[in-house]
């Protein structure tokens, strides 16, 4: 077995290992070298294969099953009704409405987060050099190593229409207050603004390390060019960070789509009422868990859950064909 | 055109230094090459002069005008990197474009002077094409297209050909030069290569340790190298540099060498106290093209254990030892040098240079010594 493994790091022993007893060559079959690295790699993987065959395949493919069928999670038995769930669905007004919330989440949220995060990279690399520049990165990137609903929590109360920061800070700017959380205009919105703070830091880091790939030179040749601000940014180092700019896209695109946990802390919590004011903030991934858990209607939740997949996957093409249009890969 | 003048710059990085006190013009058309070892502070030089890097001290004249405080993108400087650096998305035509629609040229002259500069270059058939596509020789003309489609006041290359192979190098070494010739642009070019700096200057200055050891014409430094490093530095194989120590007077020998001693010239012995080290030793080195075989009318004359011979085709590099201490020396014929002997060999006088035993500064004979002393310093 240790000649085996040994095969698994660069530096290999086999052959003088082999030379040294050429004799019994038949007592010793074989299977061939690659068929056993082929066998060796499966079985190291096999553990964690089996977990995430149980606990992520199984259910995400078991959802498909269900979407397609009247299943109850006490009925023992199950019926198939083919689109019949979907048909369901699509007469509710508050599945549309869903999917409203969602578009209007996800349109705002991502181009938001990108842009920040962007220009804080930008801003971040700039003072690189200075004093404290390794204390605000810190700083950029903390909200998102605390959890949602933790933080969901403060925010609740930063939001709160009274004694809030929120409105105090309204106050100083002379705006009138909000009702925020309570407000079915501004309920989402304040989802949002808590969602970009607590994730903006991570797009930053993410955007920095693109940053540092591109080679400094290039980017003095550019200044030797007479180029600088926003004419060497449109030029030069935006399209160099093409890559970067589309994994961050797609990447805050596939996590605003599936945001549940803010909303269900910052709108009701576990005293019901999430999603509110008047399904406000009820968007797609908050639909599909009170349909489930709420009202126990899984197959529905299915048939939701299906649909949300088509979607993200939609998006995530079409990101992809604009990318490969326009994104330089170097 | 213009002229770029360095007046005492000094550049240090925390508590490191590394520029002290350089000075160095470069005149109208004239192509100087800053020449040392990597980490001599020759790039941080050429940065300082291209505006990516402030001088800590001291000024940078572009004609006569001070620019310490110019940026980059007004000094009108075309640089090449020595990796190029290429804009990788943008096809040879834009990366020549560039920095002239960033100072809004208009269009129809881009056009005009793109070909103009493609055509002396070459690079006609390549204005299509993006940089990953082509070849290490081809990007770099791309990369001095960049600079001089923009008709910059002056030229700033980093080991432009470092990236290159062997054969290349040399054929695009010689077309510098001939570009030199044509556009006469001033220029500074940073190298660590001995031949490029000998070959393409027409000003050389030597650098080590963030100091201007020497500044003057190749044949000048390589004639009377003003310290002991350029005396090393420059030439293949490097000179011949010898420690010596007087017994008797009139006399010297090789530190530490058994053998007799032999006869040095009047006015080094007049000097001797005043040029030794601690241990009484001062440096005496010749080239190696400069030792002749057959006894001249005086020179030196020193015995050379023979220990190697490397033939090179018309000539050959003789390995041997005078008193212990390794000497290099070329002759035409190998055969005539064997292995074992002990050769009786001789420099003319005025071939050998001495060398301060302490200071490792250059020693003249008297006349040009108190040259020297009145023009205020040596270099």
């Amino acid at each position: 077995m240790s000649n085996r493994l040994s095969r698994l790091v660069p530096a290999t022993a086999e052959t003088p290992v082999r030379s040294a007893k050429p004799s019994h060559p038949e007592k010793h079959w074989r299977l061939p070298t690659d068929w056993r690295e082929m066998l060796i790699g499966y079985g190291l993987i096999l553990p964690s294969f089996w977990v995430f065959l149980v606990f992520y395949y199984g259910p995400a493919f078991f959802l498909f099953y269900i979407a397609f069928f009247h299943w109850n999670i006490f009925a023992s038995q199950s019926q198939f009704v083919g689109l019949h769930n979907f048909a369901i669905l699509f007469h509710q007004p508050v599945f549309w409405l869903s999917l409203f919330n969602t578009a209007y989440y996800v349109v705002l949220v991502v181009p938001v987060t990108t842009l920040l995060a962007l220009a804080l990279a930008l801003l971040l690399r700039e003072s690189a050099g200075l004093r404290g520049g390794g204390v605000t990165r810190a700083l950029v990137f903390l909200p998102h190593v605390t959890p949602v609903v933790a933080t969901s929590i403060i925010w609740v109360w930063i939001f709160n229409p009274n004694f809030g920061l929120a409105n105090a800070l309204l106050r100083v700017l002379h705006l009138p207050a909000l009702n925020w959380l309570a407000s079915t205009h501004w309920a989402l919105p304040s989802v949002m603004i808590y969602t970009v703070w607590h994730s903006v830091g991570l797009y930053t880091v993410l955007f920095l390390a693109g940053l540092a790939t591109i080679p400094r030179h290039v980017l003095e040749a550019a200044q030797m060019d007479g180029a600088r601000g926003w004419l060497a940014f449109r030029r030069i180092l935006w399209p160099l960070m093409g890559p970067i700019t589309f994994f961050v896209v797609i990447l805050v695109s596939i996590n605003t789509m599936q945001t549940f946990s803010q909303i269900y802390t910052l709108t009701g919590g576990p005293h019901g009422g999430a999603g509110g004011p008047a399904f406000a903030t009820t968007t797609d991934s908050l639909l599909i868990y009170q349909t489930a858990f709420l009202y126990l209607h899984f197959s529905l939740a299915s048939a939701m859950s299906v649909v949300l997949f088509g979607l993200i996957l939609a998006l995530t093409l079409v990101q992809k064909l604009i990318a490969d249009r326009f994104v330089f890969y170097r | 055109m213009g002229s770029i003048t360095l007046r005492a710059v000094s550049k240090t990085f925390g508590s490191t230094t590394v520029l002290r006190d350089i000075n160095l013009v470069i005149q109208e058309g004239e192509f100087v090459v800053v020449v040392g070892p990597s980490g001599c502070g020759k790039s941080t030089l050429l940065r300082i002069v291209a505006g990516l890097e402030r001088a800590t001290s001291g000024h940078t004249l572009l004609d006569d005008r001070p620019i310490d405080n110019m940026p980059p993108y007004h000094r009108n400087i075309g640089m090449v990197f020595q990796n190029y650096a290429l804009y990788p998305h943008m096809t040879v035509y834009d990366n020549l474009a560039f920095g002239m629609s960033a100072h809004k040229v208009p269009k129809k002259e881009i056009q005009t002077r793109i070909g103009q500069v493609a055509e002396l270059l070459e690079l006609q058939t390549l204005l299509r094409a993006k940089p990953s596509t082509l070849s290490g020789g081809q990007r770099q003309r791309v990369a001095v297209g960049r600079a001089l489609v923009r008709q910059p006041h002056a030229f700033l290359m980093d080991e432009p050909l470092s990236n290159l192979d062997a054969l290349l190098r040399e054929r695009m070494r010689v077309e510098l030069r001939r570009l030199h010739e044509r556009l006469r642009i001033p220029t500074l070019y940073v190298t660590h290569d001995q031949t490029e700096a000998m070959t393409l200057a027409d000003k050389l200055a030597v650098m080590r340790a963030g100091e201007v050891l020497q500044v003057g014409t190749p044949k000048t430094v390589y004639q009377q190298p003003a310290t002991v490093f350029v005396a090393k530095f420059l030439g293949s194989p490097p000179m011949n540099l010898v420690r010596v120590e007087s017994r008797t007077r009139g006399a010297m020998n090789p530190v530490g060498g058994a053998e007799e001693a032999v006869a040095m010239p009047a006015w080094i012995q007049e000097g001797w106290e005043d040029a030794t080290d601690e241990n009484g030793t001062i440096w005496c080195g010749f080239r190696p093209e400069s030792v002749m075989k057959r006894r001249g009318p005086g020179g030196l004359e020193i015995p050379i254990t023979v220990e190697a011979v490397e033939t090179l085709g018309p000539r050959c590099h003789v390995h041997g030892s005078w008193g212990g201490q390794p000497i290099t020396l070329t002759a035409e014929d190998g055969a005539m040098w064997t292995r074992g002997a002990v050769m009786r060999v001789a420099v003319p006088w005025d071939q050998v240079h001495w060398f301060h035993g302490r200071t490792e500064r250059r020693i003249e004979p008297r006349p040009a010594r108190l040259e020297t002393l009145e023009t205020g310093g040596a270099g």
